[in-house]
């Protein structure tokens, strides 16, 4: 009987992928985004390294294996918005660090949580050297998660430059809250904002 | 009393109904648009496929690496529904595009700015973009909704225009008030919930308050002339109800692949300026108005009208509260928060960026 509805989901999957051919030949953005993702999700899922005293180390050996899939200084950039060329170089490769740091903080702070939630691709699209690559997080809470990924062939190299959540980009997120405190004052409040949000 | 009662349900319900129908977004203007968002709206069969990944049981992994042994094709050529506006195209106009054209709105302009800096190569074609770029973007941001009204979501970037915030101290206050409310009440409430009830228990909970609103989902899905996604909706109460057990469980999903579809009634109308209320939290005008037009449709408001004294209405309001916020609520509203540098602007952001997403839809 299990067997029976295995071969039939089986079969279903097939003629479905078989429709939607962004499955069956994904593109090298979103194979790259999956192989990554799976191997982020083996380090949440390592044995070795559950429980809230291992946090550390496990946000550490997850940062190593994604991290670099990230351009963070594309972000960086886009997060800042208009304001990113009034920077001065060193102005720019500090904010970069700056914005680096509190995007692991949230990013892989918000993996804490984790409680065997799967990922699924559901599409990509490419164009040029843009791709977008849509994913959904299979909670089992009965809710499905749908988070986009941005992607960006920086000299060969896929890169991510922004994460949609729900429809939430984190960039835009970020660009929101820096507009509004720049608005109001200088960058180097900015700055100061910012070190003592990653300090905390 | 009661008929008195009685009477200002129906007068309310048809101030509702006339609104709806004549109100600024009428119904004949909806009706071109959703003819095309239907499409969407109807579970794709990328989404079915989805779904049979993850029941297969297998790492999810394993399936995908498996599809990945095909060669990669040009994906351009498979936009799924012939959806014109992709935004691809648009992202790649700009990079590829002389800055001169003047029609570029500010959002493009960002792109230019933001790529060409990154292309060394390019060292003078590349300055001189990302100069009039900027300077293209200076003016979308100035010039606000203007210029992008969301109608195309490009690759290449993807910025919003500004929330409107009129009443910000009013607003920065609510939202210290809320936060309080969260970390002094709600949080321990949930904490203790959680200890004594399941996550299965509380999933169930919430798929019972879930299945009792069908009416909010079905008559705004109406009302935008959604009748495909008005039919699932009420396919998935029907299904849910018995088969579901009155709702505690959710068979409509996990066997028939129906979604549910969160439709409400601040489609189709400006959104106005945004408003933090209190213990409700992030809205707009427009939601606000829709928040209480959804309240009427809302059997559960009818349930607490007749039958609830004040106090049980609030305890039972207070619960679903509870139990929603245990589920995942508290854990979104302390993603978006905690990690954010003005955690204000973060959640109004990701609040009007969240129902953007779910209009559209």
């Amino acid at each position: 009987m299990k067997h029976r509805k295995i071969a039939f989901i089986a079969l279903l999957v097939f003629v479905f992928s078989s429709y939607t051919s962004s499955f069956l030949w994904a593109g090298e953005a979103a194979n790259l985004l999956m192989t990554t993702v799976d191997k982020g999700l083996a380090v949440l899922k390592d044995p070795a390294l559950k429980g809230n005293d291992k946090i550390q180390e496990r946000r550490q050996k997850l940062w190593e294996e994604i991290s670099f899939i990230f351009h963070f200084e594309e972000m960086a950039k886009r997060s800042l918005g208009v304001y990113w060329k009034d920077r001065s170089a060193e102005e720019k490769k500090g904010f970069v660090e700056l914005f680096t740091e509190i995007l692991k903080e949230s990013y892989v702070g918000k993996t804490d949580t984790y409680s065997g939630e799967k990922v699924a691709l559901v599409s990509d699209k490419m164009d040029g050297k843009y791709a977008c690559v849509q994913t959904k997080l299979v909670t089992n809470k009965g809710t499905d998660v749908s988070v986009e990924y941005r992607m960006l062939n920086n000299q060969g190299d896929w890169k991510i430059y922004d994460v949609i959540i729900e429809g939430v980009s984190l960039v835009n997120n970020y660009r929101s809250q820096f507009n509004s405190i720049l608005t109001k004052s200088s960058y180097a409040d900015l700055v100061v904002r910012i070190k003592e949000k990653s300090n905390n | 009393m009661r008929t008195s009662a009685v009477l200002k349900c129906v007068v309310l319900t048809f101030a509702f109904l006339f609104w709806a129908c004549f109100g600024e977004g009428t119904f004949p203007a909806a009706w071109g648009d959703s003819v095309a968002v239907e499409r969407d709206v109807v579970p794709s069969d990328e989404d079915v496929s989805g779904k049979a990944v993850e029941k297969e049981a297998t790492s999810v992994g394993v399936v995908i690496d498996a599809a990945f042994g095909k060669e990669p094709s040009p994906i351009s050529s498979n936009s799924p529904n012939g959806e014109s506006e992709d935004g691809g195209g648009v992202a790649d106009k700009a990079v590829t595009e002389t800055p001169l054209e003047g029609e570029n709105t500010g959002k493009v302009g960002m792109v230019v700015a933001s790529s060409a800096a990154s292309e060394q190569s390019l060292a003078v074609e590349g300055k001189a973009s990302s100069a009039a770029g900027d300077k293209q973007a200076v003016a979308g941001v100035a010039a606000s909704e203007g210029s992008n009204n969301g109608e195309e979501p490009t690759f290449g970037d993807t910025e919003s225009p500004p929330v409107k915030d009129s009443l910000p101290s009013f607003n920065r206050t609510m939202y210290n008030v809320n936060d309080k409310i969260y970390y002094y009440g709600l949080k321990p409430a949930y904490k203790g919930y959680n200890f004594i009830v399941p996550e299965k228990a509380r999933v169930s909970v919430r798929n019972f308050f879930t299945n009792l609103k069908m009416p909010v989902r079905f008559f705004n899905c109406l009302f935008q002339a959604k009748f495909a996604t008005a039919g699932i909706e009420m396919s998935r109460f029907l299904i849910n109800s018995t088969i579901g057990l009155a709702g505690f469980f959710d068979p409509a999903k996990s066997q028939f692949n129906m979604e549910m579809h969160d439709a409400d009634f601040g489609h189709k109308v400006s959104s106005g300026t945004y408003i933090n209320w209190p213990i409700i939290g992030p809205s707009t005008v427009r939601d606000t108005v829709g928040y209480v037009g959804d309240l009427a449709l809302n059997p559960t408001t009818w349930v607490s009208f007749f039958f609830l004294t004040p106090i049980e209405s609030i305890g039972r309001g207070a619960y679903e509260t509870v139990n929603d916020t245990s589920i995942d609520k508290g854990a979104t509203y302390e993603s978006i928060t905690v990690g954010a540098v003005d955690p204000y602007v973060a959640l109004q952001d990701a609040y009007v960026q969240n129902r953007n997403k779910k209009i559209k839809e």
